[in-house]
C-alpha cells in the first residue's frame, strides 16, 4: 500500500506560517517553572503513615479514655 | 537543545507534519492551527526530551496528542471548510481517499498515517502508539479494508 495521491505538497503558506511561528518563539522557555512539585511517592507514604498512626493513636488514648470512664462508672 | 537546533528539526518535518495533520483534520485552518500549538508545545516542553536523536518521534507524538485534541473539540461543534481558506499554490490530494482517510476512526487513521505518510516502521509505530507490533499490524490490516471497500473501484490510488 502506497496510498498514492494522499502525499498533498507542502504549500508555501505553511512554510511561512512555520516559519513565522518559529520566530517568535522566546528564547528561554516562555512557561515559568512555578508548577508545584509533585513529591515522590516515598513521601507519600511516610506521610500517610504518620497520618494514620497519629489519629489511630488519637483514636485509641481517646477510646481508652471513654471505656476507663464506663468501667469507674459502673463500678460505683 | 538550542533555538537553532529545534528550528532545524521543525524544518526537517515540516512537511510530515503538514501530512498527517491535513489527512487527520477536517480543514486546512484547523492543520494550521495544530500545527502551530504543536511547535509552542514542543518549544514549551523542549527540556523534557533527554535525547536529541528522539526528536522526530518526540515531536510526532506531540503532533498525535494535539490533533487528538482537535478531533475531541470538532466532535463537539462541527464545522465545515471554507475554499478561501486553502492556499493558492496548495494541490490537494485526492478528494476522495482524503475523505476516506478522514472518515476513518482515529484507532485506525494514525497507524496507517505514521506507517504510510510519515514512514515509520511497524516498531517505530507501536512504540509511538504504545501498543504492540501485532495490534498495528492488525489495525493496519483494517484500516486498509475500510478504505478499499469506502473507495470501491477507486482503488487503484490506495
Amino acid at each position: 500500500m502506497k496510498l498514492n495521491g494522499a502525499y498533498p505538497r507542502t504549500p508555501d503558506a505553511f512554510g511561512d506560517m512555520v516559519e513565522r511561528t518559529l520566530a517568535s518563539l522566546p528564547d528561554e522557555c516562555a512557561r515559568p517553572t512555578t508548577a508545584r512539585r509533585v513529591p515522590p511517592r516515598r513521601v507519600l507514604l511516610i506521610a500517610a503513615l504518620a497520618a494514620i498512626t497519629l489519629i489511630g493513636g488519637t483514636y485509641g488514648t481517646y477510646r481508652h479514655a471513654v471505656l476507663r470512664q464506663i468501667a469507674l462508672t459502673r463500678r460505683r | 537543545m538550542t533555538k537553532a537546533e529545534f528550528e532545524q528539526g521543525i524544518r526537517r518535518n515540516q512537511d510530515k507534519l503538514f501530512r498527517m495533520a491535513y489527512l487527520s483534520l477536517r480543514s486546512y485552518a484547523d492543520c494550521q492551527d495544530a500545527v502551530q500549538e504543536t511547535l509552542l508545545k514542543a518549544w514549551a516542553a523542549r527540556d523534557s526530551l533527554k535525547h536529541a536523536e528522539y526528536f522526530d518521534t518526540w515531536l510526532t507524538r506531540i503532533l498525535l496528542n494535539v490533533i487528538n485534541d482537535f478531533c475531541r473539540r470538532a466532535a463537539r461543534r462541527p464545522t465545515s471548510e471554507l475554499t478561501n481558506e486553502i492556499p493558492a499554490d496548495f494541490a490537494p490530494p485526492d478528494p476522495d481517499l482524503r475523505d476516506a482517510i478522514r472518515a476513518l476512526d482515529a484507532k485506525l487513521r494514525t497507524p496507517l498515517l505514521l506507517r504510510y505518510i510519515a514512514g515509520y516502521s511497524i516498531g517505530e509505530t507501536a512504540r509511538l502508539l504504545r501498543i504492540t507490533p501485532a495490534q498495528v499490524r492488525w489495525r493496519l490490516e483494517r484500516a486498509e479494508k475500510q478504505l478499499r471497500a469506502q473507495l470501491g473501484d477507486k482503488e487503484e490510488i490506495i
